[in-house]
């Protein structure tokens, strides 16, 4: 994994413990290749047969970038993992004015310190999201997730679950 | 005039005894001729005529109040009487001590150059230590006239090592030293030991204790040590290093690097003007002091017990250098003021000259034994001195009213007379002209004593603070098994490590920050849960590994 100590043994490594935790399946460094980009997902979780996109982010300059690759791997939630609420703020500014000016995305984005991460794992209601997300998929791809239904409900940015 | 009774005659010739009205040869005839019955009333009638104008003078109040000295014996002149005869002392009673105290302008110094330059004429051997003027250096053109070669040293042209030994009594000797630059540097307690066990390290060095005494270790030799030594407590280490420094500094290699320097023995064969003028008050302290207390170490070896004065050390102004403020603090005697006191039994006089007794150490002043008063500033010197030379209330108001430049009330230790008397000192012509270059040739005489430079000191200068910090970074057993800690399990809170390695917060948080600035370990604030204050994350670095000679685990 392409990062320092904070970014792989201690974000990246106890949210991994967590989702495994959990009963998910966790891939790192999951190879994205498309003919539009290419790059590494930090984590790729799979749950019940979907995929969670998760990135360990130190700064808010990668986000959109995140979020390209989560679309890329027709993920149906990006959860994007900060060391602390400050920067969570930041991330999640930052794809409001994104939101506010480009189109709307087509998954959930959880934007959470490492502890809430941990917490919500705990309780499952990060995954009980995910569920809710699939259920209103028809099919697990990012076209199927263009439906008139998902694209009027709003994408979620928020900092619970 | 009318006869007298002859118990009023009686009367008449004590009272005229007492205020030395018979002094001439014919008064003491008539005085002997009473004794022997020849009571005739021509006898009594010239006894009376002799006392009588004494007797107007005191009702006048022009009579003075002091004996005339019965000092007319000796090589040493003082001065004349105020009957104009001479006073004399053996030179031998200079010895016991000598205070001389006169306010700025009375003639001390005048006084003192007239007592070494008999000194110098009876080729007896002295020291002046001319503490801020350059006056005493004009003596060495008068001495040369009397076969004297007056020796004038500045203090940079010195060389003195305060390591190396005048007696075979190493330890009697370190003790000195220690006692002194712990006392002139003010040191803490605990740098005193530092030091005792520096100086008992840089002597085994030498081989000192094995009985090799070519060379001597000096004090550069002992700030080295300090600075380099391990587990030297920092605190005192730091005191000790920039105060040496300072001290080490002013002294200059030129003065203090000397494998083998000047003996105060060596230089007790000669006369010697110190001009201290224009130095520190440290490097006065730390030159004149071991020079008297090694001089006297020797003498005392050599078994030399109250014989005859063959050296007289004078402090010129030492008001400074005998001051109170000196005195320890724990109310030990000083040790100026305790060498005044013992160095007369090894053939060392010691004179002092200040303008003022007022802060001039009380324990000093019984140890000067002579004590010559000149003209004095305050109501408090005069009490002072007069009740240091037992004079009544009339002779100490006479002499505050009488006193002027030249004229000196003084008290001798030894010989048969004790009383306080009146003497006037001739004002003594001495040409200024000795320069700087002829000061310099005069220490040419002293180019035939052994010197052995520290040449590795030559260019000596103080290492930088920061590097001295450097040396301290070995971890403590706390430290250490903090480390371990993680660098087993890296990635933890500190509230993990605390518990680990069994450290309270304050201490964990002690820990952490010493590792922290050593380079050992990073922090990293995280969120690790979802609410209340982000912990610390700990990350062992590269460094620590090293540190407690592990192999640092994967990853980190």
């Amino acid at each position: 994994m392409r990062g320092g100590f904070l970014h792989n043994q201690v974000l990246a490594a106890r949210v991994e413990h967590a989702f495994r935790a959990s009963g998910a399946e966790v891939c790192r460094e999951y190879r994205i290749v498309t003919s539009a980009l290419e790059g590494y997902v930090d984590l790729m979780v799979t749950c019940g047969g979907r995929r969670i996109a998760c990135e360990i982010e130190l700064t808010a300059e990668r986000i959109y970038w995140d979020v390209a690759k989560a679309q890329a791997m027709h993920a149906v939630l990006l959860l994007i993992v900060v060391p602390n609420e400050q920067l969570a703020r930041t991330v999640r500014q930052k794809l409001t004015d994104r939101q506010t000016t480009r189109r709307p995305l087509k998954l959930s984005v959880f934007c959470l310190t490492v502890g809430a991460v941990l917490e919500a794992l705990r309780n499952k209601s990060l995954l009980k999201s995910v569920l809710n997300v699939d259920t209103t998929l028809i099919h697990p791809t990012i076209t199927s997730a263009t439906t008139s239904s998902e694209r009027s409900r709003p994408c979620k940015f928020n900092g619970g679950t | 005039m009318k006869s007298a009774s002859s118990s009023t005659t009686f009367d008449e010739i004590r009272w005229g005894l007492n205020h030395d009205a018979f002094l001439d040869r014919t008064s003491k005839r008539l005085l002997r001729a009473w004794y022997y019955g020849a009571r005739d009333p021509e006898v009594e009638e010239l006894i009376c005529g002799r006392v009588h104008p004494v007797r107007v003078a005191d009702a006048l109040g022009e009579l003075v109040p002091f004996r005339m000295p019965r000092l007319h014996a000796g090589d040493i002149i003082l001065g004349k009487d105020t009957q104009g005869r001479q006073v004399l002392i053996p030179h031998r009673w200079l010895g016991a001590g000598l205070l001389l105290a006169a306010n700025t302008g009375s003639g001390k110094t005048n006084l003192l150059c007239c007592l070494l330059l008999q000194l110098a004429t009876l080729q007896t051997r002295f020291w002046v230590v001319d503490l801020y003027k350059r006056q005493f250096r004009h003596l060495r053109t008068l001495c040369r006239r009397v076969g004297l070669n007056l020796v004038v040293l500045r203090p940079e042209q010195c060389r003195v090592n305060l390591l190396q030994a005048n007696t075979a009594d190493l330890r009697l000797h370190l003790a000195m030293v220690v006692d002194l630059l712990v006392r002139v540097l003010g040191l803490p307690p605990r740098a005193r030991t530092i030091i005792h066990q520096g100086c008992h390290e840089v002597y085994r060095r030498f081989g000192l204790w094995d009985g090799h005494h070519d060379v001597w270790p000096t004090l550069y030799d002992l700030y080295e040590w300090v600075r380099t030594a391990p587990d030297l407590n920092a605190a005192s280490r730091e005191a000790i290093l920039d105060r040496l420094a300072t001290l080490l500094l002013s002294l200059t290699p030129r003065c203090a690097a000397y494998r083998k320097a000047w003996l105060a023995a060596d230089l007790a064969r000669y006369s010697i003007v110190f001009e201290m003028s224009g130095t520190s008050e440290l490097v006065k302290q730390i030159v004149v002091e071991p020079l008297l207390y090694s001089l006297f170490l020797h003498e005392v070896q050599r078994g030399v017990i109250n014989q005859p004065t063959r050296l007289f050390v004078f402090f010129e102004d030492g008001q400074r250098f005998f001051s109170t403020t000196h005195e320890l603090a724990s109310g030990e005697i000083a040790p100026m003021d305790e060498l005044a006191g013992i160095i007369r039994g090894s053939a060392i006089g010691v004179g002092v000259n200040v303008q003022s007794t007022i802060g001039l150490s009380r324990r000093l002043v019984p140890n000067l034994a002579t004590k010559f008063c000149g003209r004095l500033g305050s109501h408090e010197d005069y009490s002072s001195v007069g009740a240091d030379l037992g004079l009544n209330s009339q002779q100490i108001d006479w002499w505050r009213l009488h006193s002027r430049p030249g004229m000196f009330l003084g008290q001798v230790a030894e010989g048969p007379w004790r009383e306080p008397f009146l003497f006037q000192v001739p004002l003594l012509d001495v040409p200024a002209v000795v320069n700087d270059a002829e000061v310099a040739a005069s220490v040419a005489e002293l180019d035939a004593l052994p010197v052995v430079p520290a040449q590795e000191f030559t260019h000596w200068e103080p290492r930088p603070v920061v590097e001295m910090k450097s040396e301290t970074t070995t971890l403590s057993e706390v430290e250490i098994r903090f480390l371990q800690g993680v660098i087993k399990q890296p990635g933890q809170s500190s509230t993990y490590y605390a518990t680990q390695a069994g450290l309270n917060g304050q201490t964990a948080a002690k820990v952490r920050t010493r590792l922290v600035d050593l380079g050992h370990i990073r922090e990293h604030s995280v969120a690790t849960g979802r609410r209340g204050r982000m912990a610390l994350i700990l990350e062992p670095l590269p460094s620590a590994s090293a540190a407690i000679g592990t192999t640092a685990p994967e990853g980190v």
